[in-house]
């Protein structure tokens, strides 16, 4: 099911619009009417989307309760890095053993004969 | 205080892991689709496979169980979604068992594409993984997870909830 905290991070990223939202954010809080400015969106058409990455852990609201400016939280974020990380670890290890594996081939060695 | 510091993705999460080999392309895609080679480097160290079945062609179905020192086994199942030789493969992750599923899959939780490309007799393999898309067309996150409408309009419904 897609309702683990990856698949909301993946679902939350997957829209051109919250990304640059969090890119917006990356360089500090600001207020909702601040990030719907560069989109020419509505309020509720930020809002919704802002709901969407604070569903996801992506986004919170900070303590001006007048301003109630939102910030990056990229604890979230970090986990995809590390999924990926298990990935390129993975692939990197698979391509040492290929690259082994290879030259026994070529060399005609016994465990490396084509079959 | 506002962490600074994160590499937000640009665009997909993906990553792209290169390596050249001094072979052939016609060799190196066999090394990737013959469960005889295959199993003698596909690792992780220190794991055999006891079972790999490959149905090498769109929509074939990859079972793979792996088996480390202790004995401990763990099957996966893929599904090839590109046959392309000798330049391409194409797959994502599968349930092990496809019953629930009938003839729709749940959304892929990661699309693996593995080029072959040819330079002058040697062979640059391009592994790129992709988390939570169907491939090229990215369906499955940019529509929300468009494959499990086939499956349940149940399910539709609560995940939207959780939106």
């Amino acid at each position: 099911m897609a309702t683990d905290s990856l698949s909301l991070t993946l679902a939350a990223l997957a829209d051109p619009t919250r990304r640059a939202i969090l890119a917006r954010l990356s360089l500090g809080e600001a207020s909702v009417t601040e990030l719907a400015e560069p989109f020419a969106m509505s309020f509720p058409a930020v809002s919704k989307h802002l709901k969407v990455l604070e569903r996801a852990g992506l986004v919170a609201r900070g303590r001006d309760a007048q301003f109630r400016p939102r910030r990056l939280q990229p604890e979230p974020l970090r986990a995809i890095d590390e999924w990926l990380e298990t990935y390129r670890v993975l692939w990197d290890a698979r391509f040492d053993r290929l690259e082994t594996y290879l030259q026994a081939l070529q060399k005609g060695e016994p465990g490396g004969s084509q079959s | 205080m506002t962490d600074q510091s994160i590499d937000l993705p640009s665009d997909d999460p993906v990553i792209i892991i290169t390596r050249t080999f001094d072979a052939p392309r016609t060799l190196m895609f066999k090394l990737f689709t013959d469960p005889y080679h295959l199993v003698r480097f596909w690792g992780p160290e220190g794991s055999t496979y006891p079972v790999c079945e490959m149905d090498v062609r769109p929509g074939g179905e990859w079972r793979l169980t792996m088996r480390f020192a202790d004995g401990s086994e763990y099957p996966t199942n893929s599904i090839y979604l590109e046959i392309a030789p000798p330049e391409r493969i194409v797959y994502r992750d599968a349930p092990l068992d496809r019953s629930q599923w009938q003839d729709a899959l749940p959304p892929a939780e990661m699309v693996t594409t593995i080029l072959f490309e040819d330079i002058g007799g040697r062979t640059r393999i391009i592994a790129n993984v992709r988390a939570n898309s169907i491939g090229a067309r990215d369906m499955a996150v940019k529509m929300g997870f468009g494959q499990m409408v086939a499956a349940s309009y149940a399910r539709l419904e609560a995940y939207l909830g959780t939106l």
